[in-house]
């Protein structure tokens, strides 16, 4: 009841006209089903997009299918096949979770729909000092609607680290100390590369040209560095730097496994989240690096033949509502950052937003911006060409 | 019938495989994309790994699943174990590597074993087992999860009557079991193994998920690496990938060619039995590979098991501090729909590939060049032709349904049922179907009243195989599924790519059940091959 006077004292601070192109957006909604292309790796995240489907049901009379996938590149050659097919309508995917290189892939290849994040009627409620509006760098131009927060998470045991590495240049010491024990995921998994970046960050003469597109001088400059401390760093690490773990979540298992002594993720409250469904112990923690950890937001997106646009758009709105966000912040459900301004927010969600659990990240680790998404690219190329091949350094 | 025979066959299944196969091949064709492949600082490595996996796992099978049936055949042990082979099959391949990786890995259940017997130290040994850079912990894997499916093929071949026959023959003569086996059973047994192996062979060179999963990663398999290269949806890696799929179709190729010379030369200078009579022997080798195979499998599915249901459980503890039912709730309310859809893909696909499988055994060519195309799917990277076919059926607005992805599954399943029903179905006494069509029935009356009940044994095992094959695939129902239609094998896939052991240890399990009922069903009918006279 609160969130339906919620949602008509929204829609009362709209402007005319908006509010008219929304009722008309909610009315093409009702009875399309949304088909949701979003990583299915998570059954936290899973039960949430089940709920969310649910509660757009309900209101809206929009149904939401998640269709779980592996990695979302699957879902941009989809969309891209279909293009190249000609299937200018009726394509197979209405929403799909994106950010990083697979959006600036969907913009290159112009696989998106028209802008619509600004038109959604929670935008309001959305924190504009956090990138949501450029996406690794890169001017999103309203084509996607951010959903949620991420930090780049270290993560250890207390009982076996007590005091972590707080620097890239100490993270060489602690795998000095404990040779073999630790990993990274190898990149151009994800969680890899944005380890790269980090280190990168870190160790870069003048980070700031990380914002511009990449160029061959300045990334022989600017890397130089992070190549020499990957030289050092690798014969410490888990079989000596001849293989690397599969991925952030591995690496986690691997904890458990007594593999390794750190872990990677990009949630900062995967370790409650962890804790709670019994795959990390209690004694886990999480920490960043004291000058701060690579942060990013990511998003939702319609692409330009999707069958229920209006649909997509309507759920799209749903995710960004305080309720959900709420929700979706709270870690025994699921624990990701919200996109949304406390101080824009009813004061009990608000406060709700604010809370931290136990094991998250520290709200005190500062957040380093990503570099532009070309890097992507040319670091995956140029560490696979360094190391990709079993024995070459 | 045979016309409608060739009309189906070509329809359904051959000229979309040509077209699918020409579409695939398109992007391939330029110098560009093949030195592209070949300079590709990862591309040496990965092959090396790919080769040194896929043969080491293929003649370890070959030669395991020999040993053990040149040992036990004649013996009452036999008849028990080649009732487990089977429940051995219907393990998926991604399932029987993630319970293996959990047995052998450094942090894994025969060291915590050992850790809680010796009182190790908390940190796991940091030792190479599985992922090595030479693809061995691959080839281990392979090797144990295709030597049950050459025995189940064995076993078939074991049952026939004539061998009884000649084996009588032999012994009154006073041969001893390893030479009856070496003189008699070998030379007919390997010929009929040539497809079954090729599949083998093939499969291992070709293979992702076991790969992914057991095998190197820095490079990883060449299949795996150009499966990569394809899901970043780069377009300046499609044409380099796609040339690496068809320089591993050539490989298989080549390699399968080697082998059949291997066979001839092998086959002329051993012509004849050189009379020698020998003493028994006590069949000592594979009566322990044997055991230790079967101990492999049950410590896989009981650790799965426990995985399923695991709460936290960290090294070096050997039991979980705690059980949860958390894996097999979380799918509850998907769980049924998936099952159903996976059934029902399962029933399509099967029974349309039976149909067809029984028409062009009986009505279809020998031809080898027929046949060769017919078992293409088995040979070609898989990721090729489903490429080709989603290609096809874009433009159609074919995907997305039940009945593309049943088609797209028909071209492995239908070839599998034909390498596992044509021995048995070539074999069978012609009288029978003479006297069938002496006594005015026409062919096909004489099939399906005397000749297709006869051979329901053969045909039900045929049918549970391609039930399997249906069940495990992967890409086909990506692709052609375009997200709309998801299986078991789909949504194992996508959960498990978050890490979670105790939800992939329950998908395993769940994608095991269907094939091993739909086996223990075949198993039910009666089997008139053998008990007749």
């Amino acid at each position: 009841m609160k969130y339906t006077l919620l949602a008509t004292l929204v829609l009362s601070l709209l402007s005319p006209a908006a509010r008219a192109n929304w009722d008309q957006t909610l009315a093409q909604a009702r009875g399309q089903t949304v088909y949701f292309n979003a990583w299915g790796g998570s059954e936290a995240i899973n039960r949430y997009i089940a709920w969310a489907g649910n509660e757009t049901q309900k209101r809206y009379g929009v149904s939401v299918k998640h269709v779980k996938t592996a990695d979302t590149a699957e879902v941009i050659r989809r969309i891209a096949a279909e293009k190249a097919a000609g299937r200018t309508q009726g394509g197979s995917v209405d929403l799909v979770w994106i950010n990083g290189e697979n959006f600036r892939a969907m913009k290159n290849q112009a696989l998106l729909s028209a802008p619509f994040a600004r038109t959604l009627p929670n935008w309001r409620y959305v924190d504009l000092k956090k990138p949501v509006e450029r996406d690794f760098a890169e001017p999103t131009q309203g084509l996607e609607s951010p959903w949620g927060g991420a930090q780049l998470t270290f993560i250890a045991d207390r009982s076996r680290v007590p005091a972590p590495p707080d620097s890239v240049a100490s993270l060489l010491a602690f795998a000095k100390a404990h040779p073999g024990r630790v990993s990274y995921p190898k990149p151009p998994q994800f969680h890899g590369t944005s380890f790269l970046k980090q280190a990168l960050l870190e160790l870069a003469p003048n980070p700031a040209l990380l914002q511009q597109p990449v160029t061959a001088a300045v990334f022989a400059r600017e890397t130089r560095a992070l190549w020499a401390y990957l030289d050092q760093l690798h014969p410490l690490l888990w079989r000596k730097g001849q293989a690397f773990a599969a991925s952030g979540e591995q690496t986690l298992q691997m904890m458990a496994d007594g593999e390794l002594l750190l872990g990677i993720s990009f949630n900062p409250n995967e370790v409650p989240n962890l804790i709670t469904a019994k795959r990390l112990p209690k004694t886990a923690y999480s920490y960043g690096h004291k000058g701060g950890t690579l942060a990013n937001v990511h998003f939702v997106a319609i692409p330009f033949n999707a069958r229920s646009a209006a649909g997509a758009k309507v759920l799209a709105n749903f995710l960004l509502s305080p309720e959900a966000q709420v929700k979706k912040a709270d870690v025994a459900i699921w624990g990701d950052p919200s996109v949304l301004d406390p101080a824009k927010l009813p004061a009990a969600q608000g406060a709700a937003l604010r809370q931290s659990a136990t094991g998250s990240l520290p709200a005190s680790v500062k957040t380093l911006a990503e570099p532009h998404a070309s890097w992507v690219d040319a670091l995956e190329k140029e560490w696979l060409r360094r190391y990709g091949k079993a024995g070459g350094t | 019938m045979p016309v409608l025979t060739l009309i189906l066959v070509g329809l359904l299944f051959a000229l979309p495989l040509l077209a699918a196969l020409l579409a695939a091949l398109w992007p391939a064709l330029s110098g560009a994309a093949l030195s592209a492949l070949i300079t590709d600082p990862q591309f040496a490595s990965a092959l090396c790994a790919t080769l040194i996996s896929a043969l080491l796992g293929s003649a370890a099978a070959l030669g395991g699943a020999l040993l053990i049936a040149r040992s036990l055949y004649h013996s009452r042990l036999w008849l028990r174990l080649s009732a487990l082979f089977s429940p051995m099959l219907a393990l998926p391949h991604a399932a029987f590597a993630i319970g293996l990786v959990f047995l052998i890995a450094p942090g894994g259940m025969l060291v915590r074993l050992f850790a809680a017997i010796a009182g190790f130290p908390v940190d796991a040994p940091d030792w190479v087992t599985v992922n090595d850079p030479l693809g061995l912990a691959l080839a281990l894997a392979l090797c144990l999860k295709e030597m049950p499916f050459l025995l189940w093929n064995i076993a078939l071949f074991l049952a026939r009557r004539e061998l009884a026959h000649q084996t009588q023959v032999a012994a009154s003569l006073g041969y001893a079991p390893k030479h009856i086996w070496r003189w008699i059973i070998l030379p007919q047994l390997l010929p009929r193994l040539a497809w079954p192996l090729c599949a083998v062979l093939a499969y291992s060179l070709t293979v992702i998920d076991m790969a992914i999963i057991a095998g190197p990663g820095t490079p990883p398999t060449l299949a795996v690496l150009l499966w990569q290269w394809l899901q970043e949806g780069d377009p300046a890696r499609l044409a380099p990938a796609m040339a690496g799929s068809w320089l591993l179709a050539l490989l298989s190729g080549a390699l399968l060619m080697l082998f059949a010379l291997l066979w001839r030369a092998w086959q002329a200078s051993h012509r004849w039995p050189d009379g020698q009579r020998g003493q028994r022997t006590t069949g000592f080798g594979g009566r322990l590979l044997a055991i230790s195979l079967l101990a492999i499998y049950g410590a896989v599915i009981l650790l799965t098991l426990l995985w399923s249901f695991a709460g936290l459980w960290l090294f070096p503890e050997p039991w979980p501090q705690s059980l949860t039912l958390a894996a097999w709730q979380d799918g509850g309310d998907t769980l049924a729909a998936h099952l159903f859809s996976t059934l029902a893909l399962a029933l399509l696909s099967g029974s349309a590939a039976l149909l067809l499988a029984l028409l062009w055994l009986e009505y279809g060519t020998e031809h080898p060049a027929v046949g060769s195309l017919l078992l293409a799917p088995l040979i070609l990277p898989q990721v090729l032709l489903v490429a080709g076919l989603y290609r096809l059926a874009l433009p159609w607005q074919l995907e997305g349904s039940v009945f593309s992805v049943a088609w797209a599954q028909l071209f492995w399943v239908f070839p599998y049922m034909v390498i596992v029903l044509a021995p048995a179905y070539r074999r069978f006494d012609a009288r029978y179907l003479m006297l069938a069509r002496a006594l005015g029935h026409t062919r096909l009356k004489a099939c399906w009243r005397v000749k297709w009940p006869m051979l329901a044994r053969p045909i039900a095992a045929a049918a549970a195989v391609g039930v399997a094959v249906s069940i495990a695939q992967y890409l086909p129902t990506l692709y052609l599924g375009a997200g709309r239609i998801t299986t078991l094998t789909t949504e194992a896939v996508a959960l498990s790519s978050g890490g979670n052991r105790r939800v992939m240890a329950a998908y395993a399990l769940l994608t095991t059940l269907l094939p091993l009922i739909a086996f223990m069903l075949a198993r039910t009918l009666p089997d008139d091959e053998k008990h007749s006279v």
